[in-house]
């Protein structure tokens, strides 16, 4: 599948340090928090709570061992090193 | 006969930016007497076009971590977006295929005493629609028929792409989503751009949000060209944001202005099944929060309630 392919390719080209800083920044979010969208503002409760449903939803928003068992998965794998902050940064 | 149940998977912008979707779905699968049950401690799916692009492994594990949570329960999984089932699904169906993929993955969840089985399988919301429900029970909820109402259809990516491996629709000559939407009693706009990317997903909307909104306006040309429509119905809230939001993000970028009324196809179904706009928050929608306007009550055939 051609997708697959250029998948690939940028699996290759990200192990090799070339990452733009908004994408290494929603891999990093979903280290910190869970989600690459979190629920980060009171407002978004309030929005919910508008809408009729509970302000926390049972995901990782409301469950942080769920976050912890994430960053064990990051760790093993090393995408904790790959997505860190580094402080000499590639050309992009 | 027990009750059809789905642990319901959320994602991240349904319950964090349009809860109005998850307030919908609730409505409609309880309307059609199917269960949605809560699935704990689920993360992000994760997000496919970045995660999948840094790191297979990596978004394989993280995907099985999510599909261990409904294995535990022995209930399959049903999500109302197309990049959850895009990782979700995709994740399930290579690790059947993949025994490499597979041992890599399990060792990884070892860590967090979890393993991938393979006893359950993702369901977007459209098939748990068309295929569990079908589309005669769904006619017959439906009490308020949008009749008149010009509907375009954005179907978006991931739910029949790639179609070799989905097996579900053409994905060149869908029907399926068409089918479903028309159970509104709504009338289906065809525009020749209708099978396009909105332009958000593949991690393009994270990297470049001019770029993105480029497709998204090529998308709304299209079908201003095909005459234009009254609403444009999408199964996926990252295309519902791209489509919606866009709007103010293209008029800043391009100071094009465009006014369309966006639904989530289970939105759509809401208000079909009679449920009025702020039983589940119609207005919420981001577009509608930013340009402190309402939906154009009158071209969707709505009452407006002040």
């Amino acid at each position: 599948m051609p997708t697959d392919v250029i998948k690939a390719i940028r699996n290759v080209a990200v192990a090799e340090g070339y990452m733009l800083v908004p994408h290494q920044k929603t891999a990093l979010k979903v280290l910190e928090a869970g989600h690459a969208v979190p629920l980060d503002k009171e407002s978004w409760e309030n929005l919910r709570e508008k809408v009729g449903i509970e302000r926390v939803p049972p995901n990782a928003s409301r469950y942080p061992e769920a976050i912890e068992e994430i960053k064990k998965i990051a760790k093993k794998t090393g995408f904790d090193k790959l997505v860190e902050e580094k402080e000499e940064k590639k050309e992009e | 006969m027990a009750k059809q149940a789905f642990y319901h998977f959320l994602g991240c912008i349904i319950p964090h930016r349009y809860p109005s979707v998850e307030s919908a779905v609730k409505l409609v699968f309880k309307d059609l007497d199917v269960e949605l049950l809560d699935m704990e401690g689920a993360t992000c799916c994760p997000a496919p076009g970045v995660f999948g692009s840094f790191d297979r492994v990596t978004w394989a594990t993280i995907a099985a971590r999510n599909l261990t949570i409904a294995e535990a329960g022995g209930h399959p999984i049903t999500t109302g977006c197309n990049g959850c089932f895009a990782s979700l699904w995709d994740a399930n169906h290579e690790l059947k295929h993949d025994d490499e993929l597979r041992d890599a993955v399990n060792e990884n969840l070892a860590e967090i005493d979890r393993e991938w089985k393979g006893t359950i399988e993702v369901w977007h919301y459209v098939d748990a629609l068309y295929s569990t429900v079908g589309l005669e029970k769904i006619r017959k909820r439906v009490t308020r028929p949008f009749t008149g109402v010009r509907m375009a259809l954005h179907p978006g990516c991931h739910w029949m792409r790639p179609k070799q491996i989905k097996k579900k629709d053409d994905s060149e000559r869908p029907h399926i989503f068409r089918d479903l939407c028309e159970t509104s009693g709504a009338e289906y706009v065809p525009y020749k751009d209708e099978l396009i990317c909105c332009g958000a997903g593949g991690a393009v909307r994270t990297a470049d949000v001019k770029t993105a909104l480029d497709f998204t306006k090529q998308k709304f040309d299209s079908l201003l060209k095909a005459g234009g429509a009254d609403m444009i119905v999408t199964p996926c809230p990252f295309c519902e944001l791209q489509l919606d939001m866009g709007q103010v993000e293209i008029q800043n970028y391009f100071e094009a202005e465009y006014h369309f009324d966006i639904l989530h196809v289970v939105e759509l179904l809401a208000l079909a099944f009679g449920h009025e706009p702020e039983e589940f928050g119609l207005t919420t929608h981001l577009q509608y929060m930013q340009r402190k306007n309402a939906p154009n009550w009158e071209r969707l055939g709505i009452e407006a309630k002040s």
